[in-house]
């Protein structure tokens, strides 16, 4: 019968991949070092604060002291401040080691998760039908739906996730320019008429002025 | 009556280093002496003075100059050569002119002559590495000299101070070249192979060996510079803003180099007479000691600073030079009217 559960999983699933596709895997991975940094990371930032602000202390102290009438003075803040600047550079160099390190790891994760799991869920569920289609809908296309292994008459689990896919990317279109539509339909400063006359005209302009921007 | 003023030169506070360069005589490993300082500040002065009093206590000593200008044999009113030769009225001193990108020329042009068309090619890679030219400079000279077994070397280096190049890149030097031999050893055989096919006949194997023995040359050399036992660097100055600035820049430059540097000599100080009308020295007077107190003040703890007098004369030839390098040891106390 009506495989709710599996169904549900299965569109669940897909959902997830494609969000994180849309989303970008660089963007979760920076997303998801900011706590992480937080949680383990290198206990440098309080430090690189720290050291930044000694940095312009000392910039400023430079400044007011004159080379020429104060030169021991002067050099011995010099000496602080170039040692200062280079710890900064080497500590910075570290903690950006750190972060690609963080995200190349990162998105090995979300590979195995987008990838291989759909995968092992699917082989896992191979036999089960998701929904038995009424007998006699589709003809001759009924043996195509229950690709790879289900059950004559129902659809796999790889037939319906491609529904799922094209399903959802379909709707994320259609959201997109609907929200691009109002977007475009606001009053713009430049003179650019957006022309009222008829709903499809409307949308043919917007799209070439989506198209020239 | 005119006033009686009375010039005292001034004196670094609380404890101090020893004024003058008897650490320098005493320490029998050192091997090689660096005398440096930019314009005019009077390095081969103090070069040759040092030279003179190491050769007292030493069983051979030998003064090189890479500066073009032929200052050595200005100085010791006697000419010298690219080979090491006896200064006169000394017994165990010698001093050689050279000029390192001379003997590279040699050295590329010598090699040119088998290496071929591919070799050349190489080759030019090879000196494409920054500071190579310099190092390969004192490879050429640490060769000569090696075999001749000085006890000491003293340099007296160019007025850029651009000899020390080199030794800012000395990871950088070794890993380029370290790379281009692992580069040469992979595709060695296979260019044999090509040119063997072309008909050409490039003997690879040859100018790979000579990349491995100037990388191998280049470490030796860093090694031996990096060590405190074995080279110093001595920085002369005046007592002048400008030089001042710039050889504060100088230390902290061989500071991060690794090269030892513990003595700074302070020369052509004025120690004008207490009844002297001169209104110009006063004023110069005042302006020297000024910038003395800051050197003082800045190196005095760590440094043996040395001060040497400005002689009314020149000091050229073997006896100026020879008075003059007293007092690298007994420091210039003007004589009392």
């Amino acid at each position: 019968m009506f495989d709710i559960d599996l169904a549900v999983l299965l569109f669940c699933i897909t959902l997830a991949v494609e969000a994180v596709g849309w989303i970008g895997k660089d963007t979760l991975a920076d997303l998801f070092y900011q706590p992480y940094s937080m949680a383990f990371g290198p206990p440098g930032s309080a430090a690189n604060r720290a050291l930044k602000s000694d940095i312009l202390k000392l910039r400023a102290e430079l400044a007011a002291t004159s080379s020429q009438d104060e030169f021991s003075k002067w050099a011995r803040i010099r000496r602080k401040l170039d040692k200062a600047v280079a710890e900064l550079e080497t500590s910075n160099a570290s903690s950006t080691a750190a972060k690609q390190a963080f995200a190349s790891a990162f998105k090995k994760l979300l590979w195995v998760l987008t990838t291989v799991m759909p995968f092992i869920i699917s082989s896992w569920h191979r036999k089960a039908a998701v929904f038995y289609l009424p007998p006699g809908w589709f003809g001759p296309a009924t043996w195509w739906m229950g690709l790879p292994s289900a059950p004559m008459g129902g659809i796999s689990c790889g037939i319906w996730t491609m529904a799922c896919k094209r399903t959802i990317g379909a709707v994320k279109d259609i959201v997109v320019e609907a929200v691009g539509v109002k977007e475009a339909a606001q009053p713009v400063p430049v003179g650019v008429k957006v022309p009222v006359d008829a709903p499809s005209e409307e949308k043919r302009s917007t799209e070439k002025q989506k198209d020239e921007l | 009556m005119s006033e009686q003023q009375v010039f005292v030169c001034a004196e670094p506070e609380g404890d101090c280093l020893p004024p003058n360069l008897e650490n320098i005589i005493q320490q029998e490993s050192l091997k090689w002496i660096f005398v440096g300082g930019k314009g005019g500040v009077g390095k081969t002065t103090t070069s040759c003075s040092l030279a003179i009093q190491l050769a007292k206590h030493r069983e051979s000593v030998l003064l090189i100059s890479t500066d073009p200008a032929h200052n050595l044999s200005d100085a010791f009113s006697q000419k010298f050569g690219k080979e090491a030769t006896k200064v006169n009225g000394f017994t165990n001193l010698s001093a050689m002119e050279i000029d390192p990108s001379a003997s590279m020329q040699d050295m590329v042009e010598g090699a040119d002559s088998d290496a071929g068309g591919m070799g050349g090619m190489m080759q030019d890679l090879a000196f494409a590495i920054p500071g190579i030219d310099e190092a390969m400079g004192f490879a050429e000279v640490m060769k000569h000299v090696k075999s001749m077994q000085f006890s000491v070397i003293v340099f007296d280096t160019a007025p850029t101070g651009h000899t020390l190049r080199f030794l800012s890149f000395p990871t950088v030097l070794e890993k380029a070249l370290s790379k281009l031999s692992t580069l040469s050893g992979r595709f060695g055989p296979m260019l044999n192979q090509v040119s063997s096919m072309m008909g050409g006949g490039v003997n690879t194997s040859e100018m790979f060996e000579k990349l491995e023995s100037m990388r191998a040359v280049v470490t030796e050399v860093n090694t031996q510079f990096k060590n405190p036992d074995l080279t110093t660097f001595i920085p002369v100055m005046i007592s002048e803003f400008l030089s001042l600035y710039e050889t504060e820049r100088l230390i902290q430059e061989l500071t991060s180099y690794e090269i030892d540097v513990h003595c700074i000599c302070v020369n052509q100080l004025l120690f004008p007479d207490s009844d002297t009308n001169c209104k110009h020295c006063k004023v110069r007077w005042s302006q020297q000691q000024r910038y003395l107190k800051e050197a003082y003040d800045l190196y005095g703890e760590d440094f043996h600073i040395v001060k040497m007098p400005l002689l009314s004369e020149e000091v050229r030839g073997p006896d100026s030079l020879k008075k003059f390098s007293e007092m690298l040891i007994h420091p210039y106390s003007p004589t009392k009217p």
